[in-house]
């Protein structure tokens, strides 16, 4: 029950940011509302990844790739806190945000590249079948094609436009997001196969963050062929970011529930009474 | 009594199935068997538990951590190896 409250909590917050944002139709309040939702669903999924990463202890895989991933968003919102909300704009400072960008986006390759290859790491079934490797080509296949226009669109911006920093910056993030949606298989395959186990809880939520920014960069690359209206575009583009983030938040609570179930004296999962002799 | 071999295998799969899934679990016993005594979980014997259980033990510290993978292991230890 507790999982799948887990698994309702991004659709009711979603629709609760999206009440918000059309309780502001236009002006500063908007532009405020906005700002305030992207700061606390990165704080939000930062919270879950150090609520998952406290589960293990030090040295432990997926304690790595959940610090890893958490690491993204410590970065993202350093640079939002310091850059977007406090310092003046400037083309030192561009280079600076720019590289912090950069560097969110290689800390979460990193660690969903780490959560991306857990079952190979476990080494419960080392043989790779066919058919499990032709979802993975097809599935990175299809995410290169979806983000593929957002990253043609940025390649454009930083050539045609003055303010190549923030094209460069967007394009990073692309291949940050390029990469992760790559790797969105192996990690669905993952939970997929834990089927029936509490295990399954923390691996499908975070699959299905992970297809959020699928989306998020999917309405990206529509944008490119369909003109819409631009605050309806970043509206959908806001509302596929909360829902992502708060599904990461989700699965590490989702985490760290299922690592407490080992330690709950009356939770005893895996006791059975005694045989007789 | 002794317990047929398929018996301590489905057990060991059963315990893990909590946490991986049944079908997870069975890949797990089966693959971990053949790794560590070069022979299928149908042929599996209380006095191969340690030896199947330490090979299991890698896994388990991926999945949940190295301080819970000793506590499913003793568990499964305790339930089956008795």
């Amino acid at each position: 029950m507790k999982y799948r409250v887990l698994a309702a909590i991004p659709f009711v917050f979603t629709a609760i940011v999206a009440i918000v944002f059309a309780m502001y139709p236009e002006g500063a309040g908007r532009l405020i509302a906005m700002r305030a939702e992207i700061e606390l669903v990165k704080a939000l999924a930062l919270i879950g990844c150090v609520v998952a990463a406290s589960s293990f202890e030090r040295g432990d895989y997926l304690r790595r790739a959940w610090l890893l991933n958490g690491a993204c968003f410590v970065v993202l919102i350093l640079r939002d806190v310091t850059f977007k909300m406090s310092l003046p704009q400037g083309p030192q400072l561009e280079n600076v945000q720019a590289s912090l960008v950069l560097v969110a986006n290689i800390v979460s390759i990193a660690g969903t590249w780490m959560m991306a290859r857990t079952w190979q790491v476990a080494g419960i079934d080392p043989s790779q079948s066919k058919a499990r490797i032709a979802l993975i080509l097809s599935a990175a296949a299809i995410a290169l094609t979806i983000t593929g226009t957002a990253i043609y669109t940025d390649i454009r911006d930083a050539t045609a436009t003055a303010s190549r920093i923030g094209a460069l910056e967007a394009l990073a993030s692309d291949f940050g997001d390029v990469f992760s949606l790559c790797v969105i298989a192996p990690v669905l395959l993952t939970a997929w196969a834990m089927r029936g186990g509490v295990l399954r809880w923390p691996w499908a939520l975070y699959t299905a963050s992970l297809f959020g920014w699928l989306v998020y960069d999917a309405i990206a690359g529509v944008s490119t062929f369909v003109t819409l209206d631009p605050w309806t575009h970043r509206l959908a583009g806001e509302l596929c970011r909360t829902i992502s983030c708060t599904f990461l938040l989700s699965a590490g609570i989702a985490q760290r529930l299922v690592i407490a179930s080992f330690d709950a004296p009356s939770s005893r999962l895996l006791s059975t009474p005694p045989e007789a002799p | 009594m002794t317990q047929p071999p398929r018996a301590i295998a489905d057990k060991i799969a059963e315990k893990l199935a909590v946490y991986l899934g049944p079908h997870t679990a069975r890949v797990a016993v089966k693959t971990f068997s053949m790794k560590a005594l070069g022979r299928g979980p149908e042929t599996l014997t209380r006095l191969d538990m340690p030896r199947l259980l330490a090979a299991l033990r890698p896994m388990l510290r991926t999945f949940v951590g190295k301080a819970h993978a000793e506590t499913v292991l003793a568990q499964i230890q305790e339930d089956i190896g008795r």
